[in-house]
């Protein structure tokens, strides 16, 4: 059932037109029979009018060859008869109603038996004329309900529309709705059916709305209060590492840690900035092929670490973008392909274009993630394998969440599948044509 | 004229368009487009011309029995289709489609349900159609009562449309596991009653030997009403069927049971 109004049209008129259909047939036949009945009472009384106007003098036929035939019958002998009748009786003489055959037709009969005058007048009607003139008749009242059915079908498809006109109004509001607009739904006087959606509605988006601003502010502040204590933290650190003789070696791995700390905590940020009901994007030129150089510049200590080879192809192209948010793509791709390759690796990079759209691929040689995961990486805190791969890496788990906010916040679309390596992944994001027109 | 008309016309509609609205409530669950159901209309419709156009000469055949051979052999095909369609159905427990976990269609079984449902809608409506044509063909060009004719048609055909309108939003608002179940059990006694009338078809015949009526029950639902030509359409209601008539009913409902029962052996997955 896709649509409400063609469901209630299709079962209104199915209704209508069923019990409507089945009423005439009813009808029909009762109306048959009251027609019967009728005819069948003017064939008695013209019986009675041809015994009553019965005289010894009238012996020659009636010229009459309508519908209907008659005979009058006397001590056996046929005193008088319509000039349509056979000589024969057309009709056994016992009284009342009967079928007989005679002359090429089934006819309907009458007899009566005059005890004043002592005679019988049998009178008879075709049955096809009857049954021809009485069906007339009630076809007659048949063409309204024939004819009105287009009407009624016109009058409930508009019925249903305007039945259902609030439900549309209330999901075209709905629709006209932006991501970021929380405000109560303007649908003045709504039905009593609608009235509590609306008021449920209404109630959830103020729910919803001052949910986030709690969200909103205590990322916020919770990034920003931690930074202070993560930044003396470190300057701490770094004194007690000049006092501390160099053989202790627990100070390395909590600066590790105190590192770590501090990179999730500029991750959540970036997430909670990044969100695109959030931001408010700065797009400008950007020549995605250089942007993509500088980061690969800035990035490259990591993998000069891990003795990775990176290959980079592309050739300058121009998108409309926001410079700060596609840098943070760029280094969590790079930063996430370096993280999952083992030492020696291979990281390939490449800014082309593909029927105007601009596409952006960041390929590893890594392990590489099951088919079965590709949906989940873009979760927050969401970590492949629970990290148990032997990367020996273990991220935040924020990284695809961003780029994935930020792909969105591009109206751009992001792919995985796995890499031309013998291993590894593919992540390909493909900026769309429209997009990378410039706006200013 | 006019009740005969009806008579005739809501006969061979009404079991025409309950059995193409419960195929339509079965496609919903398979994701069948409703297209195929017009392509199977359009094929019996075409089926119909050709077969009235040539009922003389096929009348002639077989020494004389040869439409009611014809009309046999069609509604025995009607019966195995269905008979098939059911047991696919279990094989696969009304899941065509199966996608990956990123949506995307990994591989589909609908080719045999289309073809199947194709081949039953275009026999029925063969069968059918060619009646009506001949009726309205016969009768249409000279009669005297042409608009009753028609008025009769009309309601005939009004009425064979509004049941199975009714019964297919009956049938897709059914809840849980009983909408299929329900559209199961109707296309087996569709089976039945092919296989039914088929049987009535070949004693017509005199290939199959006349037997006595089982009972009568005429007085409870005459097959002249509204009701029992609906119990027609649905379950292949006679007031007094023969011995052999009931058999091929029965046995064409074990043979459905015995499908079904194979292909849920043959398939893997959850339960209907």
């Amino acid at each position: 059932m896709k649509s409400i109004r063609l469901f209630l049209i299709a079962v209104i008129l199915a209704t209508i037109t069923l019990f409507n259909f089945i009423a005439a047939l009813q009808g029909y036949r009762s109306s048959l029979l009251e027609a019967e009945r009728l005819f069948d009472t003017q064939m008695m009384e013209t019986a009675e009018f041809i015994a009553d106007l019965y005289s010894e003098n009238l012996l020659a036929p009636v010229d009459h060859a309508g519908n209907r035939v008659f005979q009058v019958w006397k001590n056996g002998e046929l005193k008088a008869y319509s000039a349509n009748a056979p000589i024969m009786a057309i009709a056994p003489l016992l009284p009342g109603f009967n079928f007989s055959n005679f002359d090429g037709y089934r006819w309907r009969t009458v007899a009566r038996y005059d005890n004043q005058k002592q005679l019988w007048v049998l009178v008879a009607e075709r049955t096809d004329r009857r049954y021809s003139l009485s069906e007339n008749l009630i076809l007659e009242s048949f063409i309204p309900i024939l004819m009105g059915l287009p009407v009624v079908g016109l009058l409930i498809w508009f019925i249903v529309s305007q039945g259902l006109k609030p439900l549309r109004t209330l999901a075209d509001e709905l629709g006209k709705k932006q991501p970021d607009d929380l405000s109560p739904l303007c649908f003045d006087a709504p039905k009593q059916e609608l009235e509590q959606i609306v008021y449920s509605t209404n109630l959830l988006m103020g729910r919803l709305e001052s949910s986030l601003n709690r969200e909103k502010q205590f990322a916020s502040d919770a990034a920003h209060e931690l930074r202070t204590p993560i930044s003396v933290l470190k300057v701490q650190l770094y004194n007690i590492a000049q006092l501390l003789p160099d053989e202790d070696s627990n100070l390395p791995e909590l600066t590790e840690t105190v590192d770590r700390l501090e990179h999730l905590v500029e991750q959540i940020l970036v997430l909670y900035r990044t969100t695109p009901d959030q931001y408010s994007a700065n797009f400008t030129r950007i020549d995605m092929g250089i942007l993509t150089e500088e980061v690969l510049a800035q990035e490259y200590a990591q993998f000069e670490d891990k003795n990775q080879t990176l290959e980079f192809r592309g050739k300058p192209y121009v998108l409309s973008g926001d410079r700060f948010a596609i840098t943070t793509l760029l280094q969590n791709l790079l930063s996430n392909a370096s993280k999952y390759t083992p030492c020696g690796g291979h990281i390939n990079v490449k800014v082309c274009d593909e029927q105007g759209d601009i596409v952006l691929t960041v390929e590893d040689s890594g392990p590489g993630i099951p088919l079965d995961e590709y949906q989940s990486v873009f979760e927050r805190f969401y970590r492949s394998r629970g990290d148990r791969h032997n990367s020996g890496e273990s991220g935040c788990g924020l990284g695809l969440a961003i780029v994935k906010h930020i792909v969105e916040l591009h109206h751009a679309e992001i792919t995985i599948a796995p890499s031309s390596f013998e291993s590894g992944t593919a992540f390909r994001i493909r900026f769309p044509k429209q997009k990378t027109s410039m706006d200013t | 004229m006019l009740l005969n008309s009806v008579i005739l016309i809501l006969q061979e509609t009404l079991e025409a368009a309950l059995m193409i609205s419960v195929l339509l409530a079965v496609n919903v669950r398979l994701q069948i487009k409703p297209i195929w159901i017009f392509c199977g209309v359009t094929l019996g419709i075409m089926g119909a011309c050709i077969y009235a156009y040539h009922i003389e000469a096929v009348s002639e055949w077989l020494d004389g029995v040869g439409q009611e051979f014809i009309n046999a052999l069609l509604q025995i095909a009607i019966a195995l289709c269905i008979t098939l369609y059911i047991y696919w159905l279990f094989r696969f427990k009304g899941q065509t489609k199966q996608y990956d976990l990123d949506g995307r269609l990994v591989y589909s079984n609908q080719v045999q349900f289309v073809l199947l449902m194709i081949c039953i809608i275009a026999l029925g409506l063969t069968r059918e159609g060619a009646e009506v044509l001949l009726y309205l063909g016969g009768f249409f060009p000279s009669s005297e009562q042409r608009f009753s004719m028609a008025a009769g048609s009309g309601i005939g055909f009004g009425i064979g449309l509004s049941s199975s309108i009714i019964l297919y939003y009956a049938l897709v608002n059914i809840p849980g596991p009983w909408r299929f179940r329900s559209a199961v059990i109707l296309l087996a006694l569709f089976a039945a009653n092919m296989a039914s009338q088929a049987a009535l078809q070949l004693t017509q015949a005199d290939w199959l030997p006349h037997t006595q009526a089982l009972w009568d029950s005429s007085s409870l639902i005459s097959e002249r009403s509204v009701l029992g030509h609906l119990f027609y359409a649905i379950f292949g209601y006679e007031a007094t069927p023969s011995a052999i008539q009931v058999g091929s009913y029965v046995a064409a409902i074990v043979l459905v049971g015995i499908a079904a029962k194979i292909g849920n052996r043959f398939s893997a997955g959850s339960k209907i």
